[in-house]
């Protein structure tokens, strides 16, 4: 069996434009799916799969880390955000290639499933882009919590920490203490609220302020509240709040994880198995952060396929903990599939049954919503003094 | 399909180093079934296991041999309170092989595979001479002649004698245990000598890997790993203290140049977190039928890679540790070479449908379901040992 052609399927999704890839192989009618969404780096990520594909145009796809050692080590110069998830991309449709030729879905072949149901959390209405409510109106910003956890959820990530400087305003810091706190009041404690930072805070001190804010609320984590990549810095502010934290969107090799397991710098690691080489890196990561006795909860606002992916990756992982999805951020998110696993029900997604991964884009569907440029909402991240701060 | 018993197969056999085999079997209500070994190093120890084996086996009747995961943590868990970075860990090695085994049959693919696929076409091998025949300086050129000409570039072994006086033709170091820690003048300056004849005999080309097994204390460890780095140019000193202490392998790696290389005692990936985290270690030898099997050995190679360190496995049993280390190690980037008894493996081919292929010192696996080898029932059970 042979690899004959990769191509990419770009869809709109007004945030973003997912990338869905599409491994082809001399079987007729046997191909693999896989997302490579980046976002605001669309083209320059088809253009790598592109780039990519010579390696592993004529090769067996069935030799999953050989073919990623082929793309990555071939490739010379490092592969970062836009090269790695390139080759997840790929990764992704090898596996769902090999599913299908064994007949049987992608988490059979990963030792088997270890839980009975994926536990999902959302985001504010679902990822909705037109459904969002400004944080400064607490009422509102409640009413719009309470509606996404009647949609069927018990968790949910937040992210209403505001754009931030090296100091933390006491004015934000308070506000964010109340939203914090009246959020709580209305959801109870049986929904877990997570708060996503976006590595907002420049210094540690202003994280920590944040996190002090809203640790009295009992969150399950507060996530990336420094920018990634200092895995020290990281543990000493673990060291100094009473607050799980949580970090691993941007970090991609089992290398930069390491650092993260040998400082203890989170309780909960967050690959996103667009980025992090798939299911492979994913299941390395997955590895490195057990053995530091650290959860799982993989990233996910993406598309269908990322979905699937990390589904089957959830079902058959040990320390997984809770599934990130954005399934409303627009309303075709299931009408582009023609197979579509994610089932959700009683707040988890089941363990799904098909071959492979267990997802089929419908094209026809799917050209409907071609790529758009993107609206960027981080261009608002401007603090008043006209400072560029991190979205 | 369901899991109807684990059987262990206790085995006499002259293939053995330590005369006995402990190969697990785990059978399921369609036919098909799976292998696993443990095999230790004490008749004591393989009838414990075996006795363990025989309870694991009726919490695992019933079960979907396919969720082996999940299985190894029910397993694990079972055992916290007595420990389970030991005998238990060990079974489940021997089980998880056999259930990897199964999904290899049931989806008829090899085991390497399903773990993502090969990374590489065969197995670099090293080889141990046996000590047995180390009778007469010829006799010592002669077993090194045979494996540098069997295309093996690396051999192991433990140059060092046996301490303390002999009681019923046993040292007390055999009888006992090695106690003290300790290394004579005089067994030193055998040790050197014998390292630095199979050093001459095989040529600077071969990489020669020196086996302490654990028995020595840190000034003696030290002594001992710069004499033969002296003697015998030596390419790894393996296990210099016991294995309890971890200061202790970290006072000697901080006094000697050899690479150090530890982990046949190292159970489970948590045992090896320290090891790589204070950097002890160059090379990680983890046994498959120890550590906790395919599961484990594949999660203890991602923590590797992740430090840059090359994993060895580790086999001092019969022929299903060596197949099931190399079928991960096929789909490993980070692996150096894995260990055999001897150079010539035909010692296993009463207990296996087709001999290993380890010619030119690399074993070539074949392309049939599961670990690739299905165990000679009629051989095992005219050997079992009652």
């Amino acid at each position: 069996m042979k690899i004959t052609d990769i191509q990419t399927i770009v869809v709109n999704a007004v945030h973003r434009n997912w990338i869905f890839v599409k491994v082809l192989t001399d079987q007729p009618g046997l191909h693999g799916w896989g997302e490579a969404t980046l976002e605001w780096k669309t083209r320059a990520v088809t253009g790598a799969i592109e780039d990519l594909a010579p390696f592993v145009i004529g090769e067996d796809p069935c030799r999953i880390e050989h073919l990623v050692n082929k793309m990555t080590r071939f490739s010379f110069w490092p592969l970062g955000s836009i090269g790695l998830t390139a080759v997840s991309g790929i990764e992704h449709a090898l596996w769902d290639i090999k599913g299908k030729v064994l007949g049987v879905p992608v988490w059979q072949l990963l030792g088997g499933s270890v839980r009975d149901t994926v536990r999902v959390y959302t985001h504010l209405m679902r990822g909705n882009a037109a459904a969002q409510v400004p944080n400064s109106d607490i009422s509102a910003y409640c009413d719009a919590v309470q509606r996404t956890v009647e949609m069927g959820y018990d968790a949910i990530k937040l992210g209403f920490v505001p754009y931030n400087g090296y100091d933390a305003p006491l004015k934000a810091v308070r506000h964010v203490e109340t939203l914090a706190r009246a959020v709580r009041d209305r959801v109870g404690d049986d929904v877990d609220i997570m708060v996503d930072f976006h590595g907002r805070p420049d210094s540690l001190d202003a994280a920590i302020a944040y996190v002090n804010a809203i640790a009295p609320i009992k969150p399950l984590f507060c996530e990336e509240v420094i920018q990634p990549g200092d895995a020290q810095a990281m543990a000493d502010i673990a060291r100094r709040v009473q607050c799980p934290l949580a970090t691993g969107e941007r970090l991609f090799t089992p290398r930069e994880f390491a650092d993260i397991a040998e400082a203890r710098s989170v309780t909960y690691i967050q690959p996103d198995l667009a980025h992090c080489i798939g299911i492979s890196g994913g299941r390395k990561i997955a590895a490195i952060a057990e053995a530091a006795h650290m959860g799982v909860c993989p990233h996910n606002p993406m598309g269908p396929v990322a979905g699937a992916v990390a589904l089957n990756f959830d079902a058959a992982t040990t320390n997984f903990v809770i599934q990130e999805e954005a399934i409303g951020i627009v309303p075709w998110f299931e009408e582009i599939c023609s197979q579509y696993p994610l089932q959700l029900k009683d707040h988890s997604w089941m363990v799904p049954t098909a071959p492979g991964l267990g997802i089929e884009i419908d094209e026809v569907a799917a050209a409907k919503h071609p790529f758009k440029q993107e609206i960027i909402p981080a261009i608002e991240s401007i603090l008043p003094d006209g400072r560029i701060a991190n979205w | 399909m369901k899991i109807t018993g684990v059987k262990p197969w206790l085995i006499n056999s002259p293939a053995s180093y330590w005369g006995e085999f402990l190969f697990v079997e785990v059978t399921t209500d369609d036919g098909v079934t799976g292998w696993g070994e443990i095999t230790t190093t004490t008749k004591i120890a393989n009838r414990a296991l075996t006795a363990m084996i025989n309870q694991i086996s009726h919490m695992m009747v019933g079960e979907d041999p396919a969720q082996i995961e999940r299985l190894w943590h029910k397993m694990f868990r079972s055992f916290t309170y007595m420990g389970s970075r030991g005998a238990a860990v060990e079974c489940i090695s021997a089980i998880d092989i056999a259930l990897w085994d199964i999904r290899g049959k049931v989806l008829g693919q090899p085991i390497y595979e399903i773990l993502g696929g090969a990374v590489r076409d065969e197995i670099q091998l090293y080889t141990h001479p046996d000590q047995r025949k180390f009778t007469s300086k010829e006799n010592i050129v002669a077993e090194i002649r045979d494996i540098v000409n069997s295309g093996h570039t690396a051999l192991k072994f433990d140059p060092f004698p046996h301490q303390g006086s002999i009681h019923n033709g046993k040292t007390r170091e055999q009888s006992e245990g090695y106690l003290d820690g300790s290394m004579t003048k005089k067994g030193e300056q055998e040790a050197a000598e014998l390292t630095a004849l199979i050093r001459e005999t095989a040529g600077v080309n071969i990489e020669i890997l020196i086996d302490a097994h654990g028995r020595f204390d840190v000034p003696t460890a030290i002594r001992l790993c710069r004499s033969l780095e002296e003697a015998g140019n030596i390419d790894w000193f393996e296990e210099p203290c016991p294995p309890e202490s971890i200061n202790a392998l970290r006072q000697v790696r901080e006094k000697v140049n050899a690479a150090i290389s530890w982990g046949e005692r190292g159970h489970t990936k948590w045992d090896f977190v320290p090891i790589l985290e204070n950097k002890l270690a160059d090379y990680i030898m983890p046994d498959v039928t120890w550590t906790g099997g395919i599961t484990e050995l594949k999660k203890i190679s991602a923590l590797c890679e992740a430090y840059y360190i090359p994993v060895s496995p580790h086999d001092a049993a019969g022929p299903i540790n060596v197949v099931a280390g190399a079928q991960v190690m096929m789909t490993v980037p980070n692996f150096y070479k894995l260990e055999t008894s001897e150079w010539n493996l035909s010692k296993y081919n009463d207990l296996i449908d087709v001999p290993l292929n380890n010619s030119n010192g690399s074993l070539k696996l074949n392309r049939a379901p599961g670990l690739g080898i299905e165990m000679n029932r009629a051989f095992l059970e005219a050997n079992i040992v009652n």
